[in-house]
């Protein structure tokens, strides 16, 4: 029996939370620190900081406000956004980050995930693959928080960012996010059969069955922003986790 | 009490020295590789994440081997906690690179042939682990899982200094310990109410 890690993903911008839906619409939902305390007292088994703050690409990751982040932690941490230089990689990783969480960087800057990961080792390094499903062409990889197409057949991409040294593929799909509609489980089932690294299902989580849906489609692992900052029906912001441990 | 950790450059202390201050109640050094441990200490950490052949030649540039070597024979407990706890053994297929040689044997990479269907490397994720002692000396029988994040694990030679085990790849060691020698492949100190009960029950050991 195989123990499925659950990933509440957190969004910073100009350092305070927030959530977005369909990567659009930041709403402020409150202090960061105050609620990885609160993820903490849940036991929560893995959580992911992503930076979607304008700026994060000129100035880099804001290493006091993570560095405070990643110390209140006591579960694994990844994080996500701005990151370019090796520098910076072995920075986050001194400062309590497990994972690294590349995304715009796997087209603006070629050969940094093979400079991490042969540094820090793959299993520090992830592959974070945005990508909308496009009337015409199909899908499609965007970078710049859903603002820059990349060109190519997604598979193909996600197979190069693997063998470039990427551990796990977190596969987004942004017209799902904060909508509850439950996984791309078509997606989730093509990648996780293409690569034999983790897959990571994010975007459409409403519920602990959708979670199980992707699991049984491949996923090693769930991650769910919206499900676990809000209460539905009226998003009123709550944080919370799951009650139930979910096995394969 | 004062815990010393070593900072030979790898891996991350902020949350460990969180959880050990925060949480179980003892004070925190951060000592440099090579430096002198103050009398006194009684435990000493090991941490470490990332590449085995990386750190090996960062713990000899700064002598880190003379430094524990003295620290043990005043009889000090040791502890490595994932990458640290893998360059207690003598050698790792990850760089192939010699470690400190404390335990025998060698840190090896899971094949393929060894997963199981669903699993994959890196094993990364919570897991259960058993202890692996004489039914006379288990005091604990909870079930205990911590947080793994590796694609090598410790081989031990002599089949006593396996401490712990856990059920992935057909099974492999979670932990070794070898008189005053402990070292676990997982994250204690992200493993919250379990990490913190491992950290506190390696503490009080005397």
């Amino acid at each position: 029996m195989r123990r499925i890690r659950v990933i509440p993903v957190l969004l910073i911008a100009d350092g305070k939370l927030v959530k977005t839906e369909k990567f659009k619409k930041p709403k402020y939902v409150g202090d960061p620190i105050n609620a990885i305390r609160i993820f903490n007292d849940k036991g929560v088994d893995e959580l992911a900081v992503c930076d979607i703050s304008k700026d994060r690409f000129s100035r880099g990751p804001d290493m006091g406000l993570l560095e405070k982040l990643a110390s209140e932690a006591f579960m694994p941490m990844a994080y996500g956004g701005g990151i370019s230089t090796l520098d910076q990689g072995v920075a986050l990783i001194k400062s309590g980050f497990e994972k690294l969480a590349i995304n715009t960087g796997l087209v603006e800057h070629p050969g940094l995930v093979t400079q991490l990961s042969e540094r820090l080792g793959s299993q520090s390094v992830v592959a974070s693959v945005d990508y909308r499903k496009r009337l015409i062409g199909g899908l499609q990889q965007f970078t710049h928080s859903g603002g820059n197409r990349v060109r190519g057949d997604l598979v193909t991409l996600i197979k190069g960012w693997v063998d470039a040294g990427a551990g796990e593929v977190w596969l987004n799909c942004i017209e799902r996010e904060a909508t509850y509609t439950g996984y791309d489980i078509e997606m989730i089932e093509r990648v996780s059969q293409a690569l034999p690294v983790p897959i990571v299902g994010i975007g459409g989580a409403g519920k602990v069955e959708d979670m199980k849906e992707a699991i049984d489609a491949g996923a090693s692992a769930v991650a769910a922003g919206a499900m676990f900052v809000y209460q539905r029906p009226h998003n009123a912001v709550l944080i919370s986790y799951l009650k139930e441990e979910i096995f394969d | 009490m004062t815990v010393a950790i070593i900072n030979y450059g790898v891996g991350n202390v902020g949350s460990l020295v969180n959880m050990l201050e925060r949480k179980c109640g003892v004070h925190c050094e951060v000592v440099d590789g090579g430096a002198a441990l103050k009398k006194g200490i009684s435990h000493c950490i090991l941490p470490g994440v990332g590449h085995f052949g990386f750190a090996a030649e960062e713990l000899r540039t700064r002598r880190v081997q003379n430094q524990l070597d003295a620290f043990l024979k005043t009889g000090g407990h040791l502890l490595g906690i994932c990458l640290g706890a893998q360059l207690l053994l003598e050698f790792s297929e990850e760089g192939d690179a010699c470690g400190l040689g404390f335990i025998l044997g060698q840190v090896r990479k899971f094949q393929k042939g060894q997963l199981n269907e669903g699993e994959r490397v890196p094993h990364m994720g919570w897991c259960e682990v058993a202890l692996r002692r004489k039914p006379a000396e288990r005091e604990e029988t909870d079930t205990k899982r911590f947080y793994f994040v590796h694609s090598y694990h410790m081989v031990p030679e002599k089949q006593e200094d396996v401490y712990m085990t856990a059920d992935f790849a057909g099974g492999f060691t979670a932990a070794v310990k070898r008189g005053n020698v402990t070292g676990v492949q997982f994250h204690p100190e992200k493993s919250h109410a379990f990490g913190i009960a491992f950290l506190k029950s390696w503490l009080s050991g005397s």
